[in-house]
């Protein structure tokens, strides 16, 4: 399953690189470059080469961890990377931390409010926020928090670990706010579920403290399938980055894709578009891994 | 037996009613129950699907649905009504003074929690037990319901074991706290016949090591007759006769609904007779008489019955095929 | 001799929905709402006289009066009026993005669902690795290669979007394949295409009509963001997203309505699609 997926990525972000229309060389030189020009290029990047080679090439380089040179930064992409990946990392666990943190209090005091009332609240709250553009909601933060109120800062990374996690504050919000409504609204379907079966009645019957049958018995089951749900929503996480870095000016893999587009770096595009896809591979590995430990029906199997 | 008639029955309940909400109308789902339960004694509940058996042993619990509340009546516990200071007592009581035995353990077991800490859980934070005392008490009370190798078995989870198995779990897990009453929810009806006999001789087995009161809710009176001492009827959500003596009802049933059910049981011995089914089940919750059911008046010693009518007497003595 | 469709129901369709409609006020609402875009963004021409790119230096960054209904943009624009041209662009484009893959993505599913195989192993192994692209990455990248504008936008869409249909539509058709219905439909003497679109299609497509509801609406979403960042509609065609980014600069510096009208538009055109979703869900009885 993993290795035909992870191959299987790799081969379409070579695919899309190498079937586009343009040619990068030329791209690369501009309009006015000579054809000699073009094409010692083009010898250099091994455009000129049957398709098949320049495909095991790439697989070769991927392999050794060499993911090619920048067109524009004239440097090895490896090394560009290195420096991208943390503080998308940082933005993707802090937003899910985020996301939990906001949307399973909502989902539990809906559950247990069932009524007619919180369901049209979550029903409206869903809809709207889905709705809503992250880059809007990003601006709105940066306005409102940032310029207005000074309590946050309104763009970069900080230089300390602190300053990280209170840069990437606003940006992880406003990413969490994304997914947040399906969060929450799984979650609360579950919950109801939880509280309306056998096993809770008779952690009630055998007169559980009110908390231990909520976190043992009811949160608990209702955790696996807000687990699933959130691992699906991973991979909106990584493409919000995109966004969010861009508008926060943060410097992590979604700006450094976003500048390859601009430049029309096809290298970095490329091996960006790869790293993002890995990434929620990976991601989806760990939940699977957090799976087995949440439910003991799974491990045996 | 003796000394506790003198003072207050084990679980005591009294007119107790329950009424549904659907829509904006309001239905008694239970319309003044009455029966009482002591120490060492077995209790069975019958009736039909449908008749309150295990709304009852839900009321007692403070384990009603969201939709249905209990709306009049006492439920006492040594003579203290749970249902007075808006359920603190009851609380209390859950668990501890009471606990119950639900009717399908696949579903009443928490599925990601190891069934040694599901048996222990309540009576652990209670005592303030230990890790290792909770897993020894764990393992105790599952030898004393028939498991061997409890040890294995305490850490198992309840999708590993069999149904007979999870349905042990859950008495062992009635019995930790030493209860004085023991509600039981159909606790076979969910298992094969040859399961079904284990665990009713290990009901029996208890009963006399316990000394607890059980309520036993069943609709199989064959089982009622193997195990019970005495018996009440419930029939639409009214409790229509019962007997502290449960020889004395089956030897001569004065209510006309009891005789219908006592009529539908094949017999082995005695004069043949054509088999009969019920003639008619009991209506349908938003169809029931809204008035208050009169109370059941004695008969004799420790036995009373509902009044009825000659209309009821036809109504129940009509033949189903006819 | 066939077995009745559950869909092919014999009452009469317009009953049918006209008690669906007064049982489901979320359906009606949503309606109500995606309705008057629609219509607004249809009849554009009339609602307003001006030309959403004709500029006015004389009468920039003004608020709301009677010449201008919602004001003007920093280049003297009506705003009223690109806001109604802008959905045009948008609602038509994220439309477009929707049928497409639904149609392709359905008919590959059914085929998956109906044929198995190695068929159905490849075409499922390729949507797991579509998938394990982040939505607005692959999407940005396909933009990117294929050149800005509208069908490259739609290609790019389609070319993501096809896999939920398929799937959805696969999941079913496996069901139902399973299921005599099928059975007795061969029996039928009916063929495989037969089968597939007149049977097997009508069951399964509620839940993809409704999934496609919420699809469009992410649509609109990553088309907006497309144009936000200068890679989608490029001005100065008028599009939500593109107007949402001129009018940036001026949100922070406190002129808001600039970006908050098309915002706005944005959210309450998403709002009424996600209240049809939910409300055809209940209607039609499906899970989310």
């Amino acid at each position: 399953m993993l290795v035909p997926v992870v191959l299987g990525t790799a081969t379409l972000t070579f695919l899309l690189m190498h079937l586009s229309p343009g040619d990068p060389a030329r791209t690369y030189l501009g309009e006015h470059a000579t054809p000699e020009a073009i094409a010692a290029l083009r010898q250099q990047w091994g455009l000129d080469q049957p398709l098949l080679i320049q495909y095991l090439h790439f697989l070769r380089d991927l392999v050794t961890g060499e993911l090619g040179q920048s067109m524009f930064f004239h440097e090895p992409i490896a090394d560009l990377l290195a420096t991208r990946l943390p503080p998308t990392l940082l933005l993707m666990l802090m937003s899910a931390l985020l996301s939990l943190i906001i949307a399973v209090p909502l989902a539990a005091w809906s559950a247990v409010r069932n009524s007619g009332l919180s369901d049209t609240l979550v029903r409206t709250f869903t809809a709207v926020f889905q709705g809503t553009p992250i880059f809007f909601v990003a601006t709105v933060f940066i306005v409102l928090f940032g310029i207005r109120l000074k309590i946050f800062p309104v763009a970069g990374y900080g230089n300390t670990p602190w300053e990280h996690v209170v840069s990437l504050f606003l940006p992880s919000l406003a990413l969490a706010l994304g997914i947040v409504p399906v969060l929450m609204r799984s979650l609360r379907t579950a919950l109801i579920d939880a509280l309306n079966s056998e096993y809770v009645s008779f952690a009630r019957a055998k007169g559980l403290l009110h908390r231990t049958v909520w976190l043992h018995y009811a949160l608990r089951n209702a955790s696996i399938s807000g687990l699933s749900v959130l691992s699906i929503q991973v991979s909106y996480l990584a493409g919000g980055t995109l966004v969010v870095e861009n508008v926060f000016a943060i410097p992590g893999m979604g700006t450094f894709l976003m500048k390859g587009i601009l430049n029309r770096d096809f290298p970095i595009v490329q091996a960006s578009a790869l790293v993002f896809a890995l990434l929620v591979i990976l991601v989806y590995l760990l939940t699977d891994v957090a799976y087995k430990l949440l439910d003991p029906r799974v491990r045996l199997k | 037996m003796m000394e506790q008639t003198a003072t207050a029955a084990a679980l005591q309940i009294d007119g107790l009613c329950v009424s549904a909400r659907i829509g904006d109308r309001s239905y008694k789902a239970l319309d003044s129950v009455a029966l009482s339960v002591e120490r060492g004694e077995a209790r069975g509940l019958v009736g039909e699907s449908g008749s309150g058996k295990s709304l009852t042993l839900r009321a007692v619990m403070g384990l009603l649905p969201p939709n249905l509340e209990v709306t009049g009546g006492a439920i006492r516990f040594r003579g203290q009504d749970l249902l007075a200071d808006g359920g603190k007592l009851l609380h209390s009581i859950r668990g501890t003074g009471i606990s119950m035995v639900f009717q399908e353990p696949a579903v009443a077991l928490n599925p990601v929690m190891k069934v040694g800490q599901q048996i222990v859980d309540g009576v652990a934070w209670r005592r303030g037990l230990g890790r290792r005392q909770a897993k020894e008490l764990a393992a105790e009370l599952l030898t004393q319901v028939g498991i061997k190798d409890p040890e294995h078995w305490a850490n198992a989870y309840p999708h590993q074991l069999s149904g007979g198995m999870r349905q042990r779990v859950m008495i062992a897990s009635a019995i930790a706290s030493q209860p004085e009453i023991i509600l039981c929810d159909e606790p076979t009806t969910a298992l094969d016949v040859t399961i079904q006999a284990q665990i009713l001789k290990l009901f029996k087995a208890l009963k006399t090591d316990l000394g607890a009161g059980l309520l036993y809710v069943t609709h199989d009176l064959s089982v009622v007759a193997e195990f019970c001492d005495s018996l009440t009827v419930m029939y639409a959500g009214r409790t229509v006769e019962q007997s502290d003596d449960l020889a004395a009802l089956i030897a001569a049933p004065a209510h006309p609904y009891t005789r219908a059910l006592l009529a539908a049981v094949p017999r082995i011995r005695g004069p043949v007779r054509r088999l009969r089914g019920l003639a008619s089940s009991a209506p349908p919750l938003t169809e029931r008489e809204q008035t208050v059911a009169p109370p059941m008046v004695p008969i004799g010693p420790g036995r009373q019955v509902a009044p009825f009518t000659h209309e009821d007497e036809r109504f129940f003595s009509r033949d189903d095929e006819a | 001799m066939t077995a009745l469709s559950p869909f092919e129901s014999r009452t009469s369709s317009s009953g049918v929905l006209r008690k669906m409609l007064r049982n489901n006020p979320q359906l009606l609402f949503g309606l109500l709402i995606v309705g008057v875009i629609l219509l607004m963004a249809i009849c554009a021409p009339l609602l307003t006289s001006y030309d959403p790119t004709e500029q006015d230096f004389l009468s920039t960054l003004q608020g709301p009066s009677a010449d201008h209904l919602l004001g003007t943009d920093n280049l003297g624009r009506d705003l009223w009026a690109r806001l109604l041209y802008g959905a045009r662009v948008d609602l038509f484009l994220a439309s477009v993005a929707v049928v497409l893959p639904f149609i392709i993505g359905s008919t590959i599913g059914a085929l998956c669902g109906y044929f198995g195989g190695w068929f159905d192993t490849i075409v499922m192994r390729i949507a797991d690795i579509v998938v394990a692209f982040p939505f607005y990455v692959l999407v940005i990248s396909l933009v990117f290669i294929l050149g800005n504008g509208v069908s490259s936008i739609i290609v790019a869409i389609s070319i993501i979007s096809w896999v939920a249909y398929a799937r959805i539509i696969r999941a079913e058709a496996m069901v139902l394949s399973a299921t005599n219905f099928m059975d007795a439909l061969h029996v039928g003497g009916l063929g495989v295409p037969r089968i597939i679109f007149r049977h097997l299609m009508p069951n399964v497509l509620s839940q993809a009509i409704v999934y496609a509801m919420s699809d469009i609406v992410a649509n609109i979403g990553v088309i907006v963001t497309l144009s936000y960042f200068g890679l989608g509609i490029v001005p100065p065609t008028p599009d939500w997203g593109n107007m949402m980014s001129e009018g940036q600069p001026f949100f922070a510096g406190g002129i808001y309505t600039l970006m908050l009208i098309p915002a706005v538009a944005v959210i309450v055109t998403s709002y009424g699609l996600s209240l049809i979703g939910d409300g055809l869900a209940t209607a039609l009885r499906v899970k989310r």
